[in-house]
C-alpha cells in the first residue's frame, strides 16, 4: 500500500508542471522594446525583471525568427544601450550596459546582497518567519529566527519588496541592493479589519521552507480554542492534523501515530525532556512568552534530529524594544503575569511567571484534632513557570540573546484511605493513611549569539544546559502492622554547544552547514521498604548511572532554480558514544509552485535516528507513576530509526479558503514497545530499576504508519472555521506477539476529523469545537476456557486474548465551547473568557474491561470527563 | 496553469485520498484461528500417573460444559532403560473431559522425559517435558501476633469515580516459614502457596502486603541445601480483642521447570490474561511437577 502511495507522490511532483511546447518567436526590426520584451515574457519560459523607465522610448534594431528564446533576447537587446543579468535559470534583471565595451571588466556587473530585519513596529520584536518577496523577480525568502532576511547576488539598484506576516499589515516597499541592511517595521492589525489579508504567505510564491507538514503556529489564534482552563500551545497543537494527545485529557502528543516519545520539545534550541504539569494536564510552554512556534511533522530540517516523529521549535519573545507593557490573568487552573520592557535601544528584557493557587484554596497543611488525637494532613499541590529572556542587538551583524526557564510541579499529600464525597472524612487523624510526594522540574539556561560577518554569511551559535528532575517518595500504611516506604529519584542533564553557518552565494543557491556537541547524563536510584508484618522487611536499593556524548553534523543545500521550483537537500551525521553508533541519514525536500494560488506541491524523503528511548516500569505501584525514565542506546538496545517519506498540495482557491492536503508514510525499527500487553501496575514491587530489569519489560518492534490529512481554514474578518480531517494507520510487529504479525499500533487512529468555528463580532469571541475519531486499539477476548492448575481446586476460567489491539473502543466524540469578552475597566484592557469541556456532557468510553462470569462475560466502561467549566481573566496595562 | 489541468490534479489527489479512506477504513491485521482444545497434565515423578483433562475452549457466551469426551489420549514416557512405553488413556464416566490412564506403568521416575498426545476432531495436540526431583516440605513455622492489627478496606477502586469510601476492620497477619531440602541440580523453579481453611477475604490494599503465594527460582531462596520461604497471611477478625479463629492452614509447595513457572506466575489474573501454554497444537500445559503439601493446624 505505502509502495503505491509514494508512486502517487512521485506521479503528482513530476507531472503536475505545465507542460511545455515549443512555439516559434519573432522580434521584428524597429518594434517597441516594451512590446518585445512582454512577448518574450508571455511565449517563452523566461522571466524578465525590468524598470519601465528603462525601456521607455527604445526600439529594437534587429529581426529573429526561431524557436530560441535566448537568442530571441539577444537581439531585441541589441544596440539598445541595455543588457541582461541573469539571476537564476531563466530569469533575468535588465540594467543598462556597460559603457566602455572595451573593457571587459566593467562588463561584470557587480553583484551585491539585499538585505533587512523585519520588526514589530509596536515593540520592535523581530519578525521570524515573515516573508520577503521581490515582486518583480517572483523570488523570495522568509526572515530566519531574529527577523534577518538575505536576498544575495543581485545587480546593485532598487527592487519593490512585499512584506508580509500572519497577523501584520502587509508592507509595500522599495530596497536597495548593496546598501546597509534596511529595517522594516509591520504594523500589527487586528484580523477584524476587512479586507485584511489574513495570512498572506499562502497566497504567495514566498521561498519559505519546502517543508510538507510544517505548521507555523498561530499563537494569536491559540486563545480562542477551547482549553482546560486557559490557553496553551501543546493543547492547540491538537487542531492539527495528524496530532492528537495519547490520553483524553492527560499524556503526551502523539504525531501521526507515533508514540510520544519520538516528539523533540525545544525551548530556545534546548531540548525540554517532560515539557508538561499537573500530570500532562498542561503544558510546560506559556503561550504569551512565545513569539513563534513550529511544529515539523515526519520531515523536519537538516538542523533538528534525535526523535523520529516530530519536533516543536518555541521561541522565547525578546521583549518590547519601544514601551514597557505588563499582562496578569487569572484562570482555573493559575494565576500568571508577564513584563516585557526595553533596557535600551538596544536591549530588551522579558519576564513572566504562572503558579497554580489551588493549594492556597484548600490549604496545604490542615491541622486536626480527634479524640484527643492530633495529626497534619497534607493536600499540597503547586506548579509553577518561571521565564525570562534578555536580548541585545550590538550592532546591525550581532545579536546576544539569554534565556532562562525553570518549571516546576510539587505534590504533598498526607491522607487516610477514605476518599468518599464526605470530604470532612479526610480531614480526621488516622493510623492508616498514605503519604505521597512527588515532584518533577524543567530547568533550561541557552545563550544564543547571531553574527552576520558579510551580509551573504549568517553564523548562528547556541549553548544550554537543560536538565529535569523527578522525585517519588511514598509512605503507605494500610494495617498498623504492614506499611511500604519507598523513595525514587530520576534525572536528565543535557549540556550542549550547537552552530551553524549560512551562506547565500547567489539567488538560486544557499548552504548551511553546522554541527553539535552535547553530554548527557541519567541516572535513577530507588530505596524501598515494604513490611509485611512486624517481623517480615524486605528493603531494595538500586541506582543506575549512565553517561553519553552525542556528535551530529550537517550540511543543507537549498536550490531555487526557478521562481517556482525550490530542493533542500542535504545530510545529517550523527555520533552516539554509547553503543557507538554512527549514522548518517539524507533529508530531501521540494516545493514546486503549479499556481501561486491554485496549487502549490510540496514533498519530501528523510531518514531519522533517535538514541534515547522513554520507559516506564510496568509492575511496581510504588516508583515510575508520574516521572519521564529516558534510556540511551548502548550495545543491547539499538537506537530506532526510520524512513519517511511524505508529500502535500496547497492550494487557496478563494481568498479566504485555504485547502491543504498531506499524505505520508513511515517505517521504523527497534523502537520498543512493551512486551506483554496485559501488564499493568498492580504490585509493590517491580523487577527493579536497573537497566536490564526495565529493558526486559520491553520488545524491539517494527513501526509502519501511512495515512491522509487534509485541512481547511475558511476566515473572514468575523469567522473563522478550521476544519482537518486524517485517515491513518499505524502498525507494529514484534516477534513475541500476534504470531511476528503487523497489528494496529497502541496509538492507532484509523479516522478523525476535528472542527473549530469562530465568531467575533467586536469584543465578543465565540469558538464551538469538536472532535469525532474512532476509538483506541483494544485487545479483547475472544472466548474463555477453564484450566486447573494440578491440585484438586477446580479449574480457574480464563478469558482468552491470544492477539494484541484486535478490537477497538466505541468512537470517540466531544463538543468544547469557549465564550470570551474584551472589556475596557479601570485604566486597563480585560478579557473574560470561560472554556466549557464537554458541553453536551456526553461521557465518552475511555476504557474497557471484561470480567467472567457463569454465563459468559460482561464488560465494564471507563468513562471520560463530564461537563467541566472554567474560567479565565486577563488583565493588560 | 489552466482550469482543467488544475482539476485533473485535484482528481488526482482525491483519488489518493479515496485509496487511503479504502485502506484506513479496515484494520490489515487479519488474526488467524485460534486453538479450540485446552490440554491440562501435570505428571508427577514417583506418583500414579495423573489425570489428563481436555476441555474445549468456549465462546464467550456459551454456556455448555467444556469437558470432550471423545479425545484420543496417550502418554509416552522415555524409560532409559526399558525405551518408550506407551499409556492409552480413557475418558471417566460422569466427569467430562477428564481422562485417567488405563494400564501401563503406575508411576515414572524423577528426570523422565515424556510426552502427551491428544487427538480430537482431526486435529493433534502435543507436549513433552521431565519429571522434576520429588520436594518434601521438612518444616513449617508459624508466627501469629498477640493481638489483631487495624486494617484499611477500600471497597472501589474505579478510576472514574471520586468516591472512594474506606472502612477499617482487623486482621490477624501470619508469618509462615517453610523449609525444604533441595537436589543437587538446582535450577528449578518452585511454586508456594498459603491455603487457610475457607479462604478468608482480604480486602484489595491489604492483598499488595500479605504474600500467601509465591513463584520463584529454587536457587534465590537459599545459599545451603535448606531452602526457606516465608509468606504471609491474614485472618480477620470483627474486633481488636477478637482472638485468632482456630483454624487449618495448608501450606503448598511444587517444583516445576521455567514452563511450570510461567505458567503457574500468569495465573493470577484470569480477566485480564491467561497464563502462556506450552502445548503445540492445542492451549493448556503439559509439565512435569514434584508437589507436597502440609496441613497445619493454627491454634487461637
Amino acid at each position: 500500500m505505502t509502495r503505491w502511495i509514494l508512486v502517487w507522490c512521485v506521479v503528482v511532483l513530476c507531472g503536475a508542471g505545465p507542460s511545455a511546447i515549443a512555439q516559434s518567436i519573432s522580434v521584428e526590426h524597429g518594434q517597441p522594446l516594451r512590446d518585445a520584451l512582454e512577448m518574450l515574457r508571455t511565449t517563452t519560459a523566461l522571466d524578465l525583471v525590468y524598470a519601465d523607465r528603462l525601456v521607455q522610448g527604445r526600439r529594437t534594431a534587429c529581426s529573429y525568427t526561431g524557436q530560441n528564446a535566448r537568442a530571441a533576447l539577444r537581439c531585441a537587446l541589441q544596440d539598445t544601450g541595455l543588457d541582461v543579468e541573469r539571476i537564476r535559470r531563466n530569469q533575468y534583471v535588465l540594467v543598462a550596459a556597460p559603457t566602455s565595451s572595451n573593457d571587459t571588466t566593467t562588463q561584470t556587473v557587480r553583484r551585491v546582497a539585499l538585505t533587512g530585519r523585519v520588526r514589530d513596529a509596536e515593540s520592535g520584536e523581530p519578525l521570524p518567519g515573515a516573508n520577503v518577496i521581490m515582486r518583480d523577480l517572483q523570488a523570495g525568502t522568509s526572515t530566519d529566527r531574529n527577523g534577518y532576511f538575505v536576498l544575495s547576488s543581485l545587480p546593485p539598484g532598487p527592487y519593490r519588496v512585499r512584506i508580509s506576516y500572519l497577523g501584520y499589515a502587509t508592507a509595500d516597499t522599495t530596497l536597495t541592493a548593496g546598501h546597509s541592511t534596511a529595517t522594516i517595521d509591520l504594523a500589527p492589525q487586528s484580523l477584524d479589519v476587512e479586507g485584511v489579508v489574513v495570512d498572506d504567505r499562502l497566497t504567495s510564491v514566498a521561498a519559505q521552507e519546502p517543508m510538507a507538514g510544517r505548521v507555523e503556529v498561530a499563537l494569536e489564534q491559540v486563545d480562542a480554542l477551547p482549553s482546560l482552563g486557559e490557553s496553551d500551545l501543546l493543547t492547540a497543537l491538537q487542531w492539527t492534523p495528524g496530532v492528537r494527545r495519547s490520553g483524553i485529557l492527560s499524556g503526551g502528543l502523539s504525531v501521526r501515530g507515533a508514540s510520544t516519545d519520538q516528539n523533540l520539545y525545544l525551548l530556545e534550541d534546548a531540548p525540554i525532556y517532560h515539557p508538561w504539569h499537573a500530570f500532562s494536564l498542561i503544558s510546560t510552554f506559556q503561550t504569551e512568552t512565545l513569539k513563534r512556534t513550529t511544529l515539523y511533522r515526519s520531515s523536519f530540517p537538516v538542523e533538528h534530529g534525535g526523535r523520529l516523529s516530530s519536533v516543536v521549535d518555541a521561541q522565547l519573545k525578546d521583549g518590547n524594544r519601544t514601551e514597557p507593557e505588563a499582562r496578569a490573568a487569572l484562570s482555573a487552573l493559575s494565576g500568571r503575569f508577564y513584563i516585557e520592557s526595553p533596557l535600551s535601544s538596544s536591549t530588551s528584557f522579558m519576564v513572566s511567571g504562572r503558579q497554580s493557587y489551588i493549594d492556597r484554596i484548600i490549604g496545604r497543611e490542615h491541622a486536626v484534632e480527634q479524640g484527643g488525637r492530633r495529626d497534619t494532613m497534607r493536600t499540597g499541590y503547586v506548579f509553577y513557570d518561571t521565564s525570562a529572556k534578555l536580548t541585545t542587538q550590538f550592532n546591525d551583524r550581532n545579536r546576544l540573546s539569554v534565556s532562562y526557564y525553570h518549571g516546576r510541579d510539587d505534590v504533598d499529600l498526607r491522607l487516610p484511605f477514605d476518599l468518599s464525597l464526605d470530604f470532612s472524612s479526610w480531614l480526621r487523624p488516622t493510623d492508616l493513611f498514605f503519604e505521597v510526594r512527588q515532584n518533577w522540574s524543567n530547568r533550561m539556561v541557552s545563550a544564543q549569539y547571531q553574527s552576520i560577518p558579510t551580509p551573504s554569511v549568517v553564523v548562528n551559535a547556541t549553548g544550554y544546559y537543560s536538565g529535569y528532575r523527578a522525585r517519588e517518595s511514598s509512605f503507605v500504611q494500610p494495617t498498623t502492622a504492614a506499611s511500604l516506604a519507598s523513595d525514587y529519584n530520576v534525572s536528565v542533564d543535557d549540556v550542549g554547544l550547537k552552530g551553524n553557518v549560512s551562506l547565500y552565494p547567489s539567488m538560486a543557491h544557499q548552504w548551511k552547514l553546522g554541527g553539535k556537541v552535547a553530554h548527557l547524563a541519567f541516572s535513577s536510584a530507588l530505596d524501598s521498604e515494604i513490611r509485611r508484618t512486624t517481623t517480615s522487611t524486605e528493603t531494595q536499593a538500586q541506582s543506575t548511572n549512565r553517561r553519553a556524548v552525542k556528535l551530529s553534523g550537517f550540511a543543507q543545500h537549498t536550490w531555487m532554480p526557478t521562481p517556482r521550483l525550490e530542493v533542500q537537500s542535504g545530510a545529517r551525521l550523527s555520533y552516539f558514544s554509547s553503543g557507538e553508533y554512527l549514522h548518517v541519514r539524507p533529508r530531501i525536500s521540494a516545493q514546486y509552485i503549479v499556481h501561486p494560488q491554485l496549487l502549490t506541491l510540496q514533498g519530501g524523503v528523510s531518514g531519522h535516528v533517535q538514541p534515547l528511548h522513554q520507559l516506564r516500569d510496568r509492575f511496581s505501584l510504588a516508583y515510575d507513576l508520574v516521572s519521564t525514565r529516558w534510556v540511551p542506546a548502548d550495545r543491547t538496545v539499538r537506537p530506532a530509526e526510520s524512513w519517511q517519506a511524505t508529500a502535500g498540495a496547497r492550494s487557496r482557491p478563494w481568498r479566504s479558503l485555504l485547502v491543504q492536503g498531506n499524505v505520508y508514510t513511515r517505517m521504523s525499527r527497534h523502537t520498543l514497545i512493551p512486551e506483554d500487553n496485559a501488564q499493568t501496575k498492580d504490585g509493590l514491587q517491580g523487577p527493579g530499576i536497573e537497566l536490564g530489569a526495565l529493558l526486559g519489560q520491553y520488545t524491539p518492534a517494527r513501526e509502519r504508519a501511512f495515512g491522509a490529512e487534509l485541512e481547511l481554514r475558511w476566515e473572514r474578518p468575523r469567522w473563522r472555521i478550521q476544519q482537518s480531517a486524517s485517515l491513518s494507520r499505524t502498525f507494529v510487529r514484534a516477534s513475541s506477539q500476534n504470531g511476528n504479525r503487523y497489528r494496529p499500533a497502541d496509538l492507532d487512529i484509523p479516522w478523525s476529523t476535528r472542527s473549530a468555528i469562530t465568531w467575533q463580532p467586536g469584543a465578543l469571541e465565540v469558538t464551538l469545537a469538536g472532535t469525532l475519531r474512532s476509538g483506541y486499539p483494544l485487545s479483547s477476548p475472544i472466548a474463555r476456557y477453564q484450566i486447573g492448575d494440578g491440585t484438586d481446586a477446580e479449574p480457574t476460567t480464563f478469558l482468552y486474548r491470544p492477539y494484541v489491539n484486535n478490537n477497538r473502543l466505541p468512537m470517540y466524540g466531544r463538543l468544547d465551547a469557549s465564550v470570551g469578552y474584551r472589556f475596557q475597566a479601570l485604566g486597563a484592557a480585560w478579557q473574560a473568557r470561560i472554556h466549557v469541556h464537554n458541553a453536551l456532557n456526553y461521557r465518552n468510553v475511555v476504557d474497557r474491561t471484561y470480567e467472567a462470569t457463569e454465563r459468559g462475560i460482561t464488560s465494564s466502561d471507563q468513562r471520560g470527563l463530564p461537563l467541566l467549566p472554567l474560567f479565565e481573566l486577563q488583565l493588560s496595562l | 496553469m489552466t482550469a482543467s489541468s488544475f482539476w485533473t490534479d485535484v482528481s488526482v489527489l482525491g483519488g489518493a485520498l479515496l485509496l487511503v479512506l479504502s485502506v484506513s477504513g479496515c484494520d490489515l491485521a487479519d488474526f488467524e484461528a485460534t486453538e479450540s482444545v485446552v490440554v491440562e497434565a501435570f505428571v508427577e515423578a514417583e506418583r500414579p500417573l495423573p489425570p489428563v483433562f481436555v476441555r474445549a475452549v468456549q465462546g464467550l457466551g456459551e454456556t455448555t460444559a467444556s469437558g470432550i469426551e471423545t479425545a484420543q489420549v496417550r502418554l509416552a514416557v522415555d524409560d532409559p532403560s526399558q525405551g518408550e512405553r506407551s499409556v492409552a488413556y480413557a475418558p471417566v464416566p460422569g466427569a467430562p473431559g477428564r481422562y485417567e490412564p488405563v494400564g501401563g506403568p503406575n508411576a515414572v521416575g524423577a528426570g523422565t522425559r515424556f510426552r502427551v498426545t491428544v487427538e480430537h476432531a482431526g486435529g493433534t495436540a502435543q507436549g513433552q517435558s521431565r519429571t522434576p526431583a520429588p520436594i518434601r516440605l521438612d518444616s513449617i513455622v508459624t508466627s501469629v501476633p498477640n493481638a489483631p492489627v487495624e486494617a484499611v478496606r477500600v471497597d472501589s477502586l474505579r478510576r472514574d469515580s471520586l468516591d472512594i469510601p474506606a472502612t477499617t476492620n482487623f486482621i490477624y497477619p501470619i508469618d509462615v516459614e517453610a523449609y525444604w531440602t533441595a537436589p543437587e541440580a538446582d535450577t528449578a523453579w518452585v511454586r508456594t502457596a498459603l491455603r487457610p481453611e475457607n479462604q478468608p477475604f482480604t480486602p484489595r490494599i491489604v492483598d499488595f502486603f500479605i504474600q500467601p503465594e509465591a513463584v520463584f527460582q529454587e536457587s534465590t531462596a537459599g545459599d545451603t541445601d535448606v531452602r526457606q520461604w516465608r509468606g504471609v497471611y491474614a485472618i480477620p477478625v470483627a474486633e481488636a480483642t477478637d482472638p485468632l479463629p482456630s483454624h487449618r492452614l495448608l501450606v503448598w509447595i511444587a517444583r516445576g521447570d521455567a514452563e511450570y513457572a510461567s505458567f503457574m506466575a500468569e495465573r493470577d489474573d484470569p480477566d485480564r490474561r491467561e497464563p502462556p501454554s506450552n502445548v503445540t497444537g492445542a492451549l493448556g500445559i503439559i509439565t512435569g511437577v514434584a508437589m507436597d503439601s502440609v496441613e497445619v493446624e493454627v491454634p487461637q
